[in-house]
């Protein structure tokens, strides 16, 4: 059935999405973690995006253009850390400076309300295509 | 004369609109999935097709008895091929899929999709009438 793919291509939306919000969110909660000095400080990370097709078999002129969609990758971003002059800090170097990681909480915060709303989409696509085959049900009453 | 209730060229071309507007579901799906793919394009399914598309798939138009009579165009639609949507502005990462535009096209679907089973669902009410000699 047709509209299962629709389906399926709306749960990998839904899953593509919902694992970049793990991401995002483990950025946030590091935001402020520091590591002893002279080791590597924690870095942003990301995901990225792959068109792939479903799995279902469909029609041969939609073959190539129903496309879900999966994670190909994750990505650590390579900014540099942001350097802070501590002396007093448990993790600072010989010269008194903390490196924080290259994480800015606003910058999370505009990903993280990005992926709720293509999650909604997908939510909101899925959704009609229960609907619509819920019509096609009614057909028999 | 022949009354052929149940294979009928309107049954025909509701049945091709549906799985149509469910491809175009399956498509619209595909575009929201991949909101944030780089590099991917917003795709469509066609629905107008041309003058010569339909006459040229026309098998049996409506019975005529006279040449002005005008054979009809009530016919399933040409088969479908998708493509990808011109004129939307890209992004930096050269994805150009339009929320906007996919979520009206997703209410346009349903909507377009609950209209044509309520006449399927009228046309089989009017078969069963007759069989119950206009009973309902």
């Amino acid at each position: 059935m047709s509209l299962m793919t629709a389906i399926e291509v709306g749960a990998s939306g839904l899953t593509a999405q919902r694992r970049r919000l793990e991401v995002l969110v483990g950025n946030l909660v590091n935001a402020g973690t520091t590591q002893p000095a002279g080791a590597e400080p924690y870095r942003r990370k990301d995901v990225v995006f792959t068109a792939a097709s479903p799995e279902a078999t469909f029609g041969a002129a939609l073959e190539d253009a129903v496309q879900g969609v999966e994670i190909s990758g994750l990505v650590t971003d390579r900014g540099d850390p942001v350097k802070k002059h501590e002396p007093n800090h448990p993790h600072a170097d010989k010269d008194g400076y903390v490196y924080y990681p290259n994480v800015n909480p606003m910058e999370e915060m505009v990903n993280v309300l990005s992926a709720t709303r293509s999650y909604e989409a997908n939510l909101q696509a899925v959704n009609m295509a229960k609907e619509m085959q819920q019509k096609t049900l009614e057909i028999l009453r | 004369m022949k009354l052929d209730f149940i294979s009928n060229q309107t049954l025909d071309a509701m049945e091709s609109y549906l799985s149509r507007l469910s491809q175009r579901q399956q498509i619209v799906a595909s575009n929201l999935a991949n909101i944030d793919t780089p590099g991917y394009k917003t795709r469509d399914v066609s629905f107008h097709a041309t003058m010569q598309e339909l006459l040229a798939a026309r098998s049996s138009g409506l019975h005529t008895t006279r040449p002005e009579h005008h054979p009809g165009l009530i016919q399933p639609i040409p088969g479908a091929a998708a493509f990808e949507v011109q004129g939307l502005s890209s992004r930096a990462d050269l994805n150009n899929v339009d929320l906007d535009r996919e979520m009206l096209k997703l209410s346009e679907t349903s909507f377009a999709y609950s209209l044509i089973t309520q006449l399927v669902r009228g046309k089989f009410r009017t078969i069963a009438s007759s069989i119950n000699e206009g009973r309902v």
